[in-house]
């Protein structure tokens, strides 16, 4: 164990049992520095804030384990950062020692799935970007206008008040940093102590952009999979499995990225607030009030979207709500129960008669869907409108691109898609309504198990094993992603290629088996910690950049927190390219 | 307030014009994300008195100590930085590397601001990532700007190494300095490529930056672009007219007809902005009306100004640089007085409501203040102001928080011509000893 700061984090070091690893019980806020490292676990004991300030570093291959239903959370509050850096070999695992207790001999990509949630809280990240907030529970200073004063109280915290600087986010800073996070696995998730509703799987609130979130995970989560409030931030790589409420779920002005995503509809339970069986796959909230700004105007590509089709238990594919817009490029609507694309408005903000689209002087839902992306409202607009929604570069402010269609068997599944021309523009293909021919599937292979009725009224049909690899007419795409430094121009539809499958080593889906390996298995980077210029070998420019760090903690290769012989030693035995 | 809006990049391509326009003494802002008020180095109020705490008492005393101040001033100037740069290279890469650019980056554009693109370039080479890229094109528009076409292109096209592979909106931040460059220079095509395909917020920033080499005769024409603009009711538009407006405002000394026109226009469009840029710009064109001899107006357009900051909720850590921004318009208007009341007001506010402030965002407050005090001469006001910023920033138990706090505070003294007091120089070292584990 390494020796941690007493003042900020009261460790109690036990015993564990499965991992052979020491446990330490995380009690108390983090007000310093800290960092977490792969040969302890830990168990977070309530809800655990890192403190404006503190950097909370996680090494890769940390387990955090919090006990069942004891509801030990984390928030990274505004002005702290996280640095949480899995790798596909090594990733982060945020779970309940329920969970640990299904590994085979404390092996992490080893586990049994269960029909289990809301055993631990979740991750909060919260940052200083601008969010879309006013009025309806607001706080009363916040304008309808952007305004770096504008701020909201993240849901599910409680704070010493709705002020309190720990639980609020939102500012005027869209580079604003708060980390970065990487192979980053969140299961069983959802848990909040001594409140009503529950958490989601990640929640991030007015995050900027220079935060860098990929490779993100959750796993059977009581309400939303991902909730992003405002801010900027792109993700990419993200899993998002049995989510009891929306699998994506943005609002209040998100005005990011996003590419490779797979979300897969299922149910992990019954509660209270998130159903525990999914809602809609992607839920589009623009602002609140709806003619707030920023409003949310972002852009997807590259999704797999699965939903429940022929049950009751999915919802739609796309729900837009409150002025939003969003492109969806190169993606996959399958099996989705209900309409693949729907404008509903319902958020409840329909008291204050400012219900979404076309509220206060703004443009009508059906004009989003032939308004240039680059057509910004006047109604309580940015000073510099283009600067603050830079993430959609060319169609229109809603548009569905590029993207197949599979087996959505409801009877209403293609109404507002018809409508508003989905199937006559823009590339997409309809591989199959009614009479769906398998051959036609957008993916290499999935499996359902047996239909349950969890709740009493949602059917589902839990995906037992998936080959989510593009086949059919999503092996190739009409086109790619913009080469804007961010996005991957990746020539097909949906989250993966034909011969690649990201969710191998990392994934909860992988662990317990469900995700099938590609022909020839996985491949899994192998680790480089001597590369430390990221060029893929290890050589002169590593050599020179390890001296250059000599003395202090840059150039540390075996995580010793310094840069020394030791670390030289380990770049000598790994000279030359690195293992693929 | 906002920091984004008013990025390093616009810091220093405004500061640039300003030392063409000969303002490079005046304050400047502070750096992005410090906390310190948006930066106006074009529009800044001229100080009442020179930043010197102690007036000369004899004639010969007088004569030479504007000489000896300049003197001090820049070594002190340069000692700053000197620590600045030290604190922003301590902080680690391995966990903070964005952190550490941007702090290599607030002292890099500072000797930019203060006119020394040499010893820019020589700590920009210390930036890594896409700040560096931002920060050559920066240091090659002050150097087109000042008619070296040699070395304006030798940086617009390092710059443009730097912008390969970078996420579109870094890249695009780099190639519009570029794009800048060539604007300056007449390279008008040239300048026009390098913006194509970029955010409408990015490319109008070109048409602004040729504001300071343009000649009488082109003022009216430069008017009616910008008019055209602001018409046009898209609001990067309008914000990059307002950035443009108020320089050639400044310039238009001469023609006061068309000058009272174009501050009608620039009046006339804040009520769209948003409350905290309705601030900003609004003493910004106080301070223009007052120099084109509108004091009444000026004084009107400030006074709406302070309202507005007394009627708008602000966070706890921002209240106080906008109360500063009025403060420094007010002296602009050679309201020395009331200047100093409302800095003292805000001092005031800030000690009573200090604690409601989190750790790691309180030193702005101060930061800011000490700015104001130092635009009106008050150098003894400044230094306590400037100790309480240093001790403010050392309330967090980590290392970076303290070391960005520590690198805006020592950029914004450099820039406001802050001189080095046995008192300044002990907190200093005291700040830069704390630094280490945990970051």
């Amino acid at each position: 164990m390494k020796l941690m700061n007493a003042s900020c984090l009261a460790a109690t070091l036990l015993v564990a049992g499965a991992a052979s690893a020491a446990e330490i019980l995380v009690t108390q806020n983090i007000s310093t520095s800290t960092t977490w490292t792969a040969n302890n676990t830990y168990n977070l004991q309530n809800q655990i804030y890192v403190l404006p300030g503190a950097t909370l570093t996680i090494e890769p291959g940390t387990i955090v384990a919090s006990t069942t239903n004891l509801g030990g959370s984390l928030a990274i509050c505004r002005g702290a950062r996280i640095v949480a850096n899995g790798t596909n070999e090594s990733p982060i695992i945020f779970t309940s020692t329920a969970d640990v207790a299904t590994w085979t001999a404390g092996n992490p990509k080893t586990g049994t799935p269960r029909v289990a949630m809301n055993e631990w809280g979740n991750l909060t990240v919260m940052g200083r970007a601008y969010i879309g907030k006013y009025g309806n529970g607001a706080p009363a200073g916040n304008t309808a206008a952007p305004n770096a004063a504008n701020f909201a109280q993240m849901e599910g915290l409680t704070g010493t008040s709705s002020t309190d600087p720990n639980v609020i986010y939102g500012g005027g800073d869209d580079l604003d940093s708060s980390g970065t996070f990487s192979y980053v696995s969140l299961r069983y998730g959802g848990k909040v102590i001594g409140l009503g509703n529950e958490l989601n799987g990640l929640s991030l609130g007015g995050i900027g952009k220079e935060t860098i979130i990929d490779h993100i995970d959750i796993w059977n989560n009581v309400d939303d999979g991902i909730e992003i409030w405002g801010g900027n931030v792109n993700l990419q790589y993200f899993s998002v499995w049995n989510i009891g409420d929306d699998s994506l779920d943005i609002d209040q002005g998100w005005r990011g990225k996003a590419q490779f995503g797979l979300i897969v509809q299922g149910y992990s339970g019954n509660a209270a607030q998130g159903s525990g069986t999914g809602d809609n796959i992607l839920e589009i909230d623009g602002a609140e009030k709806s003619d707030a700004q920023p409003v949310t105007t972002g852009v997807v590509y590259n999704l797999t979207m699965i939903g429940q089709t022929g049950s009751t238990g999915g919802d739609t594919g796309v729900e837009f709500r409150d002025n939003a817009n969003l492109q969806i490029r190169n993606s996959i609507f399958m099996d989705v129960g209900e309409q693949c694309i729907r404008n509903t408005n319902s958020d409840g903000e329909a008291t204050g008669g400012q219900t979404g689209y076309a509220f206060n002087g703004t443009l009508s839902y059906a004009a989003r869907w032939t308004t240039p992306y680059n057509t910004y409202s006047s109604v309580n607009a940015f000073a510099n409108p283009a600067q603050a929604y830079q993430a959609q570069a060319s169609g229109n402010l809603i548009d569905v691109r590029d993207c197949v269609f599979y087996n959505n068997l409801n009877a209403s599944a293609y109404n507002e898609a018809n409508t508003y021309g989905v199937f006559t523009s823009g590339n997409n293909v309809n591989a199959g309504t009614l009479a769906a021919n398998p051959a036609d599937m957008p993916i290499v292979a999935i499996t359902k198990g047996t239909a349950v009725n969890p709740n009493g009224s949602l059917i589902i049909r839990p995906v037992t094993s998936i080959d989510p690899r593009a086949a059919g007419a999503a092996v190739t795409s009409v086109g790619t992603a913009p080469n804007d430094g961010f996005f991957e121009q990746a020539q097909f539809r949906g989250a993966f290629s034909s011969t690649g499958n990201w969710l191998c080593g990392w994934t909860a889906a992988d662990a317990f088996g469900i995700n099938i390996a590609p022909p020839g298995g996985c491949v899994i980077a192998a680790p480089c910690p001597a590369d430390l210029n990221g060029d893929g070998s290890v050589g002169g420019a590593d050599l020179g950049a390890l001296l250059a760090a000599w003395g202090t903690a840059d150039g540390d290769i075996d995580n010793s927190g310094d840069t020394d012989g030791a670390d030289l030693g380990v770049m000598l035995a790994a000279w030359g390219s690195c293992p693929q | 307030m906002s920091r984004t809006k008013f990025s390093n990049r616009s810091i220093c391509a405004l500061a640039s014009m300003a030392c063409v326009l000969g303002a490079c003494s005046k304050p400047a802002p502070q750096p992005e994300s410090a906390g310190g008020p948006p930066p106006s180095p074009v529009e800044q109020p001229t100080p009442t008195a020179a930043p010197t705490a102690t007036p000369a008492s004899t004639p010969e005393a007088k004569a030479e100590a504007p000489r000896a101040a300049a003197a001090a001033t820049t070594a002190d100037r340069g000692w700053i930085l000197e620590q600045a740069m030290a604190v922003a290279s301590a902080i680690p890469t391995k966990i903070h590397d964005r952190e550490r650019a941007q702090c290599q980056e607030w002292v890099a554009l500072a000797y930019l601001d203060a006119g020394d693109p040499i010893a820019a370039a020589r700590y920009a080479e210390s930036i890594e990532g896409w700040r560096r890229g931002e920060c050559e094109g920066l240091i090659g528009v002050q150097y087109a700007l000042k008619g070296d076409r040699e070395l304006a292109l030798k940086y617009a096209r390092l710059a443009m190494e730097r912008a390969i592979g970078e996420q579109d909106w870094r890249r695009e931040r780099i190639q519009i300095e570029a794009a800048k460059i060539h604007a300056i220079l007449g390279n008008a095509i040239m300048a026009r490529d390098l913006s194509a395909g970029a955010s409408q917020a990015e490319t109008g920033k070109v048409d602004g930056a040729v504001i300071p080499v343009l000649t009488p005769e082109q003022f009216e024409a430069q008017a009616k672009v910008l008019d055209e603009v602001i018409k046009g009711g898209t609001f990067d538009g309008m914000r990059n007219a307002l950035d443009a407006y108020l320089p050639l405002l400044r310039r238009m000394t001469s023609n006061r007809e068309q000058a009272l026109a174009a501050a009608a226009t620039i009046d006339a469009a804040l009520p769209a902005m948003p409350m905290d840029l309705q601030i900003i710009y609004g003493t910004r064109l106080a301070s223009a009306l007052h120099a084109l001899g509108e004091t009444g107006r000026a004084k009107e357009r400030l006074d709406l100004a302070a309202k507005q900051v007394a009627e708008t909720v602000f966070l706890p850590e921002d209240l106080t640089s906008m109360q500063v921004e009025v403060a420094k318009a007010r002296a602009g208007l050679g309201d020395a007085d009331g200047a100093r009341a409302a800095l003292d007001a805000a001092l005031a506010s800030y000690e009573s409501r200090k604690k409601e402030i989190v750790d790691v965002f309180r030193a702005r407050s101060p930061r800011a203040l000490a700015e104001g005090y130092m635009a009106i001469g008050d150098q003894a006001k400044a230094e306590t102001c400037w100790l309480e910023a240093l001790a403010a920033g050392t309330i967090n138990p980590n290392s970076r928080p303290r070391a960005e706090d520590l690198s805006a505070t020592l950029v914004a003294m450099a820039r406001s011509g802050a001189t080095i007091t046995p008192a300044l120089r002990e907190r200093i070292a005291m700040c830069r000893k704390s630094l280490g584990e945990p970051w």
